[in-house]
């Protein structure tokens, strides 16, 4: 029954207006970065804030799409955003739920995973396991090494232990196992997790850059923001070339226009998957899973 | 019983760990016994590993320009080129891992640093008595060798760098705007700076323009001499110590003309946050008049948006100022940029390293520019014959647009592919750009160049631990205080203050220890 | 109704002996154990074991020696951490910039979530949540260029003020240090709000429906709804998610302040991290900065604990 008291439309209103304001002061920048990409390096000189490209120019697409290497890399990562994810979630719940069950040590193990959330090994003594586990040189080196991230493994498993017990304890009655509680039942009951946590995971495969680097030596293996971040040069700070050296370059980096491209580009992907989770965040999605 | 096979897994791995970062035995692939000293089997193919570090697209690894090198050197050249800027974390893990490639490419900046750490703990091998044999070794100077020397012994090459830097340029149509003449000393220039600011100088009727491009950091500083040079080692303090400019009464005058321009608004204002993109941007966009200009790695995009913008632009370079000793010069740059090293490994099997010094002289040469198209079967192939890896454009070889990407070419693919010339001046930059503006500025630049005298700072050849340890943050904090007094946030007669601060961090330690390794005792020993 | 202990409901087993009991119970358990295993050999394999390697902290390690043969030095990069009299305000720095970023950063998503989570339109909801997460994907090169247009002395604002307030002598936003640390805040709030507000959705999700239908019959408000069912609903995933944040309280976002500090900035911007940056650089110190981070995590694991039992005492299940 649709009851809506004046405080309400208030209140509706209100935050209406307050959301549409919030995304346009988001939106603001992308305006100046899709205009920069789209218009030609002269215009992009002249302006202070470009927010419509006057001059049309599709010139920065044309340069980062005419690589091969380039529609390799996107395949290339779309193997390892598919594929990495599914093995995250994977190892994450299984892991997660299993730590709820009351099994003898379930205590310590959380705290150990709680302590790599605090305490990490650093680079140099992970390639040496990477490489001793002889994963070097393959994509797996990408997927395995990181299959677990301790903090959304501490959180999946909190989302299970509020799942409501009456379930489990039913489903117990009627003779179930442990694996059939999580296949069954817990799984299903989390999509919203596993729509967060998914989308966490593949973000952060399509993100890769670092660790391609280090543990491919093919360029044919890249992924995608290797690729992209040898135009946006200036991605790393710290390791931005003293200015002489940037301007004296045999290959100075590539104009701003190409580099705000290369941005767009490497967001976009990810971006479309987005829209296609927000069914799982929509309310109660557990409609009529408990009753009396 | 679950519990064991884990545990045996576990304890492998962490052996494996233990192991690979332990031992550095490395990974010799064609070991000959030491009594076969001097023997290069003509017939045999080696297997030749690298690492480098490239700016840009990272060729393929199968390219024809390795097809190439493999056939003329015979051997199977497997070379890993990494993005610049994450060059020295997977370096550092390579190393870890116990496998270093027999060819490594480090760059200058190295040299303190991981260059000769790793040179006196003995990863390299040690060149000294290769050098005679090759042409375009033997073509380096040795001031450049020294600079190269761990323990005495030279363990790199040397990538050839011109020794000169940036020079001031001036918007020449401004200049003509205002009458005025381009100055020949920074008082001339504070007035100059001024008038772009105050006069109008494109005659556009509006107030949009202003003296000097500066970022963070003061850079440029339009440096005109070693005389102001911040980095450089000239002056001497009272003890008749070389101190770096940076602390000198020299830059102290540098620094009280910025701060009266910055009262003027004649430099950039947000100075303070300025990137180095940045503040090309406020120059090439037309609203400062003076910012630096150099020969080689001029940016012709920027160059042309500006011409676009104002195609009346004009531009003058300034020659090096007089300075009050009346010396007139440059800092000589440290002639090379980027070091080839070999790795200790591959030192055990020579005939290997002849072969690997043979391609990577082969790389270095210099071809004269009448020399540089298919009439010069070496150009032809290096340059991965013509119409495939390049195509002559006025009168000149030059790469075509894809070939460095697709790996077309052999040039690519060497770790050192930068010829060594005679001269400086043999190396004719006007020709790398279309833009005739461009060109005759270049061309202009070049020419005082090449009379001009350069100064060797003494402090190149030198490695200081304390610079070592502290230099960025000795860096960071006079920059910094310095930045302050020309926005007015600190007074410049807090000069000599500061100079003490500094010096309690660690720059007097510094000063100690460069001193005690200089081998001049007068600044004019160094010109040359 | 939170649990006290962190275990789901189980059959009572028949009563035996002691190691009867123990074995009936690993029996029973024997398909958790194969829930966890694959998990746990992943956290021995590649995250413990390369603990070993945390040894560096106490070396003066070189990549070419390896652990065996790099020199040991003990503490000596804890002291170099500390010797100068400069950490304590970068230690201050740092806190001060954690604090703030938890009082405002920190709620900011949840905020969000609970406007979004009011919108009745779907098709709104779900178009402005997508615009509200683009910032997240930005580089803070990026981000911090844009504010940077923005906010110099001859950017858009002070631009702005010139024409609409006539105002002559613009502000130097970014020069000026009481600017620093809100600004900081500001660029975060609005880089990671967006996305933040992803894992309270989910949470959010799992809100029962029939609560609030509930609560309109017996006439509660929005704000009553939003009080007593929504935040309630998603206490615990906040509680955890404060309780790991405490774990990171010395992370302070490197690469945005580097990129924002400048000369004038630098005494309220120089943080743990920079101040690291700037003393290990040169010499690529691997082991300094492990020895820092060995620091960062011992402090974040007493706040953690701490933090732990605290939650426990107010009836929350805490992390472990």
């Amino acid at each position: 029954m649709n009851h809506r008291t004046w405080t309400d439309r208030l209140f509706d209103g209100v935050n209406y207006a307050l959301l549409a304001l919030l995304a346009v002061v988001m939106l603001f920048p992308f305006l100046y970065i899709f205009s920069v990409s789209f218009t030609t390096f002269e215009q992009y000189l002249q302006s202070d804030l470009l927010l419509w490209p006057t001059r049309w120019a599709t010139d920065a697409y044309e340069f980062i799409f005419r690589s091969d290497s380039f529609m390799r890399a996107i395949g290339v990562t779309v193997y390892l955003t598919v594929v990495g994810t599914i093995v995250n979630l994977l190892f994450t719940t299984t892991m997660a739920f299993g730590l709820t069950r009351g099994i003898y040590g379930q205590r310590i193990v959380v705290l150990l995973v709680l302590f790599t959330v605090l305490f990490s090994a650093g680079m140099i003594p992970t390639y040496l396991v990477v490489k001793a586990t002889g994963l070097l040189n393959s994509i797996w080196a990408l997927i395995l090494p990181s299959a677990i991230g301790s903090v959304s493994l501490i959180i999946i498993r909190q989302f299970f232990m509020s799942l409501p017990q009456e379930l489990f304890e039913a489903a117990i009655m009627d003779g179930a196992n442990d694996l059939q509680l999580f296949g069954r039942l817990a799984l299903p009951l989390s999509k919203p997790a596993l729509a967060a946590f998914g989308l966490f995971y593949a973000v952060s495969h399509w993100n890769t850059y670092f660790a391609g680097i280090l543990y491919l030596n093919d360029p044919k293996q890249w992924p995608i923001q290797v690729i992209l971040r040898q135009i946006v040069v200036q991605s790393d700070p710290t390791n931005a070339l003293g200015a002489a050296e940037q301007l004296m370059l045999d290959n100075p980096p590539p104009p701003m226009t190409v580099q705000m491209a290369a941005i767009l580009v490497a967001m976009l992907p990810i971006l479309l998957v987005y829209p296609f989770l927000q069914k799982h965040f929509a309310k109660g999605v557990m409609l009529g899973a408990v009753k009396g | 019983m679950k519990k064991k096979w884990w545990t045996h897994t576990a304890c492998a791995a962490a052996l494996a760990v233990l192991a690979a970062g332990c031992s550095n035995g490395g990974n010799s692939n064609n070991s000959l016994p030491a009594g076969k000293q001097g023997a290069d089997d003509a017939d045999k193919t080696y297997t030749v590993t690298g690492i480098d570090f490239i700016y840009g697209d990272v060729p393929p690894m199968d390219g024809r320009g390795v097809k190439m090198i493999n056939e003329k050197f015979k051997i199977d050249y497997k070379m890993n080129f990494i993005p610049q800027a994450t060059y020295t974390e997977k370096l550092t893990s390579v190393f870890a891992s116990g496998s270093i490639p027999d060819i490594v490419g480090m760059s200058s900046g190295d040299l303190a640093n991981n260059y000769s750490k790793f040179a006196k703990q003995g990863a390299f091998l040690a060149l000294d008595d290769y050098i005679d044999d090759y042409p375009t070794l033997r073509k380096v100077p040795s001031y450049i060798w020294d600079q190269l020397r761990v323990n005495g012994k030279v363990y790199g090459i040397p990538n050839y760098y011109p020794k000169f830097g940036f020079t001031t340029i001036v918007r020449q149509d401004w200049l003509d705007n205002l009458g005025l003449k381009p100055p020949t000393n920074y008082e001339e220039l504070k007035q100059v700076a001024i008038a772009f600011t105050k006069n109008d100088p494109d005659r556009n009727g509006k107030n949009d323009t202003y003296g000097i491009a500066i970022g963070i950091n003061i850079n440029p500083a339009l440096i005109q001499g070693p005389y102001w040079d911040p980095a450089a080692w000239y002056h001497k303090d009272d003890k008749g110590r070389f101190i770096p400019g940076i602390i000198s009464n020299a830059r102290k005058d540098i620094i009280s003309m910025f701060a009266d321009l910055y009262k003027e608004n004649a430099i950039t204002r947000d100075f303070a946050t300025m990137n180095w993109a940045d503040t090309n941007k406020e120059f090439y966009s037309g609203k400062a008049g003076i910012f630096i200009g150099t020969p080689r790695g001029m940016s012709q995009p920027y160059m042309e948006g500006l011409l676009q913008l104002n195609p009346n632009a004009r531009f003058v370079h300034l020659e090096p100022f007089t300075a009050p000793d009346g010396s007139k010069g440059m800092t000589a740059g440290r002639g090379f940029s980027g070091i080839t090293v070999l790795s200790a490994e591959v030192g055990k099997d020579p005939g290997k390293v002849k072969r690997i010094l043979e391609m990577i002289d082969y790389g270095r040469t210099y071809y004269p520019e009448d020399r540089m198209n298919e009439k010069d079967p070496n150009f032809d192939w290096f340059m991965g014959n013509l119409g495939q890896g390049y195509e002559i454009v006025n009168g000149v070889g030059v790469a075509k647009k894809n070939a460095s990407t697709e790996g077309l070419a052999p040039i690519t693919y060497f770790p050192d592919n930068t010829a060594w010339p005679e001269k400086d001046s043999d190396i004719n930059y006007a020709k790398s750009y279309t833009n005739p503006t461009l060109s005759k500025l270049v061309q202009e630049i070049g020419n005082t160049y090449a009379q001009i005298k350069y100064y060797a700072t003494p402090n190149y050849s030198v490695i200081s631990a304390t610079e070592l340890a502290k230099g960025a943050d000795l860096n960071k904090y006079i920059f910094a205080e310095q930045t302050k007094m020309i926005a007015g946030q600190r007074p410049l007669s807090d000069w000599d203050k500061m100079v003490e601060e500094w010096k309690a961090k660690g720059g007097e330690q510094m000063i100690q220890e460069i001193n005690a390794e200089i081998k001049i005792k007068d600044p004019k020993e160094a010109w040359n | 109704m939170p649990n006290a202990s962190a275990t789901l409901t189980k059959p009572i087993g028949k009563p035996v002996g002691r190691s009867g009991k123990i074995r009936a119970k690993l029996w029973r358990d024997r398909y958790a154990y194969l829930l966890v295993i694959p998990g746990a050999l992943f956290f021995l394999v590649y995250k413990y074991v390369p603990m070993l390697g945390l040894v560096i902290a106490f070396q003066n390690y070189s990549p070419f020696l390896g652990f065996a043969r790099s020199e040991w030095v003990g503490l000596d990069h804890f002291r170099t951490l500390f010797e100068e009299p400069e950490v304590v305000r970068v230690m201050w720095n740092t806190l001060v910039l954690s604090f703030l970023q938890i009082v405002f950063a920190f709620p900011a998503p949840i905020l969000l979530a609970l406007m979004l989570n009011e919108v009745r339109s779907q098709l709104y909801k779900r178009i402005i949540q997508s615009i509200v997460y683009l910032p997240h994907f930005l580089s803070w090169v990026i981000v911090v260029g844009i504010f940077m247009i923005f906010l110099r002395a001859e950017g858009l604002i002070n631009s702005f003020l010139e024409v609409a307030f006539g105002r002559e002598v613009p502000i130097d936003f970014l020069t000026t240090p009481a600017f620093f640390r809100p600004i900081l805040v500001l660029q975060v709030v609005w880089k990671e709000v967006g996305w933040g507000t992803i894992i309270f959705l989910a949470a959010l999700a799992g809100v029962s429906q029939e609560l609030y239908e509930a609560a309109i019959v017996d006439g509660a408000s929005r704000w009553r709804q939003i009080w007593h069912i929504t935040l309630p609903g998603i206490r615990s995933t906040i509680v955890i998610l404060l309780i790991l944040r405490l774990g990171n309280v010395l992370d302070s976002g490197f690469e945005q302040i580097f990129l924002m500090l400048n000369a004038f900035t630098m005494d309220v911007g120089n943080v743990l991290d920079t101040y690291v940056y700037y003393k290990g650089i040169q010499q690529s110190d691997y082991s300094f900065a492990t020895a820092v981070g060995l620091f960062k995590g011992a402090i974040g694991l007493v706040l953690v604990v701490g933090a732990n039992r605290l939650a426990k005492r107010f009836g929350e299940e805490g992390v472990y």
